[in-house]
C-alpha cells in the first residue's frame, strides 16, 4: 500500500461528549474529527443525531477500542457486523483499531493488553486483521498501544512487531507518539528508533495526547496536554516520515473545546515549521553537492 | 529451553485470570494453578525498575477504575445514597458476579441492579435495586432505537372507521418500571 491510498485529512481532534453542543453551533475550524467507534454503535438517540450532524460538515474517522484483534478467542461477528452497520452510516475516511488484546474467554478487560512480540502474535494478529478486512471491504488502520510490561518471550522489539504485523496484514498504521514515548520510558528503549523502524508508507495517521508521570512509570491517561517532550517527538516523526494527518487525544479531565483546537493549531504551526526546515536544509545539500 | 511452548493462548488466560483476581495479584497468582516452572517471571519479564507482580497491578488497577468510573457515572444517585466506600465495595463484588462480556463499556454495568437484588445492603437501603434499574433504564432509554412520535395531526388524518381496529405501540424509548418505593424521588434528590 502507499499513504496516498488514504487521503491526507490534516489536523482534527476527537468527538467527545462535553464538546458536542459547540461544535454543532459554532463549527470550528478544524479539518476533522475522529469517534469512538463504540460510542455510536447503539440503536439510536441522541449520540447517532450528533454524529450524523458533525459528518454533515466534516471528515469523520472510526477509532476503535474493543475489535480486541489479538485475542485467541474467535473473531465477534456481531461486532464486526455493528462496526460494518455504522461505517455504513457515517462514510468513515478510515477505520482503525489497537494492536492489543482486550479480553480472553469471552470476557473484557476494557484495557489494550500488549501481546507478546512473537512470530505466532504476528501471524496470529495479521491473519485476523485480514479476516476483518475482507469483511469491511477496506484496509485497517492499526495503532501501537502503551504498556507497562514486556513478555519475557517476545524475541522482536515492538517496532519489529509493529512492522511485521502491518506488512504481513498489508494494513495501514495509526502511530501514536505519546504513546512511544510512554513505552519508551518504561521499558527503557530510545524513541528515534522506534520511528526510524516505521515503514513509512503505512503510516497514515499520528495520535498526540498527554500521559502521567507515576515516578517508575508513566501512564498513557489521555487527562493531560502533550508534553513538550512528545512534541519534539513528533517533529522528530514529521522530519523522518513527512506530513501526516493528525489528530489530538483528551479522554479524561477534558478541558473546554478551546484548548483541543489550540493544540490542533499548534500541531499544524509544528508541522509547517518543521517541514519548511527540512525543505530548506535539503536544498542547501543539494546546493553544495552541485557546487 | 526457551519460552516458545508459552502459547498465546495460555499466556491470555493467565494474564486474565492475575488482572481480575479480585484481591490483588499476589494473592491471584498464589492460586494460579497453569503457570509454567518458573512462574510469573517465565511470562512477564522482570527488571530492577519494577517486578512482574507490580507491572500486572498496573492493569489491574486500570480494569477495576475503569469499571468503577463507568459504575459511577452510569448509577450517580445509588453511589450517593451508599457513599464511596460502600460503592467501592459493591463494584468490586459486582465484576466478581457480573465481570463484563460485551465489547462496548457500555453494557459493563447492566447488570447492577440484578446484582444488588440480593446484597446484604439492601437490608440498610431497601429500595437500591429499584433506584439502579430506574438509572439504568433512563440510560438504555437516551440510547433506544429512534422511530416517529404520534402527534395530533397523524391522529387526525385517521377516518372515524378505521378506529376500532387501530393498534398503538410504545415508542422504543419507553420502559415501564414497577417499584413499592419512590425512586424517583431519590433520583431527583440525589
Amino acid at each position: 500500500m502507499k499513504r496516498s491510498d488514504f487521503p491526507r485529512l490534516g489536523f482534527g481532534v476527537g468527538l467527545r461528549r462535553p464538546h458536542y453542543a459547540e461544535i454543532l453551533e459554532s463549527r470550528p475550524p478544524l479539518d476533522w474529527f475522529e469517534v469512538i467507534s463504540e460510542n455510536f454503535m447503539v440503536a439510536g438517540g441522541r449520540p447517532l443525531e450528533v454524529v450524523d450532524s458533525v459528518r454533515a460538515h466534516y471528515p469523520l474517522v472510526m477509532h476503535g477500542v474493543s475489535l480486541s484483534i489479538g485475542t485467541t478467542d474467535p473473531l465477534n461477528r456481531t461486532y464486526l457486523r455493528d462496526l460494518r452497520d455504522l461505517a455504513t452510516r457515517i462514510e468513515p475516511v478510515w477505520i482503525s483499531d489497537h494492536l492489543c488484546w482486550t479480553g480472553v474467554g469471552g470476557r473484557n478487560l476494557h484495557d489494550l493488553l500488549t501481546l507478546p512480540h512473537t512470530e505466532e502474535a504476528v501471524l496470529h494478529t495479521a491473519g485476523r486483521i485480514r479476516q476483518v478486512q475482507d469483511f469491511l471491504g477496506r484496509r485497517l488502520l492499526i495503532e501501537n498501544v502503551s504498556s507497562y510490561m514486556t513478555y519475557a518471550h517476545s524475541r522482536l522489539t515492538e517496532w519489529e512487531f509493529l512492522a511485521a504485523v502491518a506488512d504481513e496484514a498489508d494494513c495501514g498504521i495509526l502511530l501514536d507518539i505519546n504513546n512511544i514515548f510512554v513505552n519508551a520510558f518504561n521499558h527503557r528503549f530510545d524513541a528515534r528508533r522506534y520511528i526510524d523502524a516505521m515503514p513509512v508508507e503505512r503510516v497514515v495517521q499520528f495520535h498526540l495526547a498527554g500521559h502521567a508521570d507515576h515516578g517508575t512509570y508513566l501512564l498513557d491517561t489521555h487527562d493531560h496536554p502533550v508534553r513538550p517532550e512528545v512534541w519534539e517527538l513528533y517533529e522528530y516523526a514529521l522530519r523522518r516520515l513527512g506530513a501526516v494527518s493528525t489528530l489530538i487525544e483528551w479522554d479524561d479531565h477534558i478541558p473546554e473545546f478551546a484548548v483541543l483546537a489550540a493544540t490542533a493549531a499548534e500541531a499544524r504551526d509544528r508541522e509547517a515549521r518543521t517541514l519548511a526546515a527540512n525543505r530548506d536544509t535539503a536544498s542547501a545539500l543539494g546546493g553544495t553537492s552541485h557546487s | 529451553m526457551t519460552g516458545d511452548d508459552i502459547d498465546l493462548r495460555r499466556l491470555q488466560e493467565i494474564i486474565y485470570r492475575l488482572i481480575v483476581a479480585p484481591t490483588g495479584v499476589a494473592e491471584g497468582l498464589a492460586q494460579e494453578m497453569t503457570l509454567p516452572a518458573g512462574g510469573l517471571e517465565r511470562l512477564v519479564a522482570s527488571d530492577d525498575c519494577m517486578t512482574p507482580i507490580e507491572r500486572v497491578e498496573i492493569y489491574a488497577n486500570a480494569y477495576f477504575y475503569r469499571i468503577l468510573d463507568v459504575l459511577k457515572e452510569d448509577y450517580p444517585a445509588t453511589l450517593a445514597v451508599v457513599g464511596a466506600d460502600n460503592f467501592h465495595n459493591l463494584a468490586t463484588g459486582y465484576l466478581i458476579d457480573c465481570p463484563p462480556t460485551e465489547p462496548s463499556i457500555y453494557f459493563a454495568g447492566r447488570n447492577f441492579a440484578a446484582y444488588l437484588t440480593t446484597h446484604p445492603l439492601r437490608g440498610r437501603f431497601p429500595y437500591l435495586a429499584d433506584l439502579a434499574r430506574l438509572e439504568r433504564s433512563t440510560l438504555e432509554s437516551f440510547h433506544a432505537a429512534d422511530a416517529k412520535a404520534l402527534d395530533a395531526d397523524a391522529m387526525r388524518a385517521i377516518s372515524p372507521t378505521e378506529w376500532p381496529a387501530l393498534r398503538m405501540r410504545a415508542h422504543p424509548a419507553t420502559l415501564l418500571l414497577e417499584s413499592t418505593w419512590r425512586v424517583d424521588r431519590v433520583l431527583r434528590a440525589a
